[in-house]
């Protein structure tokens, strides 16, 4: 899958990777390509901007810390990030079960 | 032992288009990080060490790429400066020193307290129309530098702006007109700045509040009946005193608000060439 149909869906997967604990850029592109079975392929350093954004955002909040004789940065979520993680969760849910009973011709909400 | 070359010449690529941005030094630590982490696991996964730093590179994407990306806003738009928004800087200036011309020659082109002239009016209604023409180019390179410039509200600042260069230059005495929508255009600026949660210095901030505050000042002393009625009947001192604090404020903004944008480095800039 190209990164144009991640497009809108990235600031929900960066959120619900990072609900599970704090990570570096590169722990959260590889928990993106280990949870989608390497579906979604998009140049990494695209997913950089996305975090900042997400930080200037106060969804997230980083430090900085010393690895490998590098300066690494790690982000963690915050309480508004939670909270805009489970909204966000809730209306792809929606939409998401919407799109199936279509495609399935099953009325919607009745599809399980 | 691995050869990081491509990451170490990657990364100064990265800094060097990524040289506007204050946090450019951060930004290149995080992606030399990201790049040794991903390639120390293909090392580890079997991949010989040249090839391991291509396919990371490949996966991160052109250095052109990801730069860009840092400036693009949700609208699509680029949040960056550009040789355009250094220009609005220095059309800032000059727009802060016309204003502040135009407030000193409004005594004798608006009223007779120290004897009207026709001279003295047209040379302050041309005063008065470039500082608002060098307000529109400040407007329009503060909204370009917000990413904002080609919305629907960046466009109507634009032209909010173009009426009040028009409104000053045909009625400068009915300066409010002019000022209000002055008003619009720059809060619109100062309001898409300030959004994009930019560095904007603090004087900045006032150009929305400078005809607003002045009209205020022309109606508080017009109520106070100060100074001598002209043969109009209105109070020159209110409307002097009002149209000179409006000038002085929006120098002091502009003033502030260009200092900013022409010191900024532009990123439309030619890439410099990597060094020996």
């Amino acid at each position: 899958m190209k990164g144009d149909a991640l497009k809108g869906h990235l600031d929900l997967l960066i959120l619900a990777i990072l609900a599970s604990g704090p990570r570096h850029g590169y722990g959260v592109i590889d928990q993106l390509r280990a949870r989608s079975g390497d579906a979604f392929d998009l140049p990494e350093g695209t997913v950089y901007p996305v975090l900042h954004r997400l930080q200037a955002a106060g969804l997230l909040d980083s430090s900085w810390n010393e690895a490998d004789g590098r300066r690494r940065r790690t982000y963690q979520i915050t309480r508004q990030g939670r909270a805009a993680l489970a909204e966000r969760r809730a209306a792809w849910d929606a939409f998401s079960h919407a799109v199936t009973s279509v495609l399935r011709g099953v009325p919607w909400p009745t599809l399980t | 032992m691995a050869n990081f070359d491509l990451i170490d010449a990657y990364a100064a690529r990265l800094g060097r288009l990524l040289r506007w941005r204050p946090d450019a030094a951060d930004l290149v630590a995080e992606t030399t990080d990201h790049l040794r982490s991903a390639a120390g696991q293909l090392i580890r996964d079997g991949a010989d060490p040249l090839q391991a730093q291509q396919i990371t590179l490949e996966r991160f994407g052109d250095a052109a790429l990801v730069a860009r990306s840092f400036a693009v806003t949700a609208a699509g738009g680029l949040r960056m400066p550009t040789r355009f928004t250094r220009a609005a800087g220095h059309a800032a200036l000059a727009a802060a020193a016309a204003w502040l011309a135009a407030g000193v020659l409004a005594v004798f082109g608006h009223t007779e307290l120290l004897g009207w002239s026709a001279a003295g009016y047209y040379a302050w209604s041309a005063v008065a129309a470039l500082a608002a023409a060098a307000t529109l180019v400040t407007v329009a390179g503060s909204l370009a530098r917000a990413g904002a410039g080609r919305g629907t509200g960046g466009r109507g600042a634009v032209a909010a702006a173009g009426l009040a260069v028009a409104a000053l230059a045909a009625f400068p005495w009915f300066w409010p007109l002019g000022g209000a929508l002055l008003t619009a255009a720059t809060a619109a600026a100062i309001g898409q700045l300030r959004a994009a949660r930019l560095p904007v210095p603090w004087p900045a901030w006032l150009a929305p509040a400078a005809f607003p505050a002045g009209f205020a000042c022309y109606a508080a002393l017009g109520y106070l009946r100060a100074g001598p009625a002209d043969s109009y009947g209105d109070y020159q001192v209110a409307s002097l005193a009002g149209f000179a604090l409006s000038a002085a404020l929006l120098a002091l903004s502009l003033a502030g608000l260009g200092g900013w944008l022409r010191h900024e480095t532009p990123a439309d800039l030619p890439e410099p060439a990597a060094a020996a």
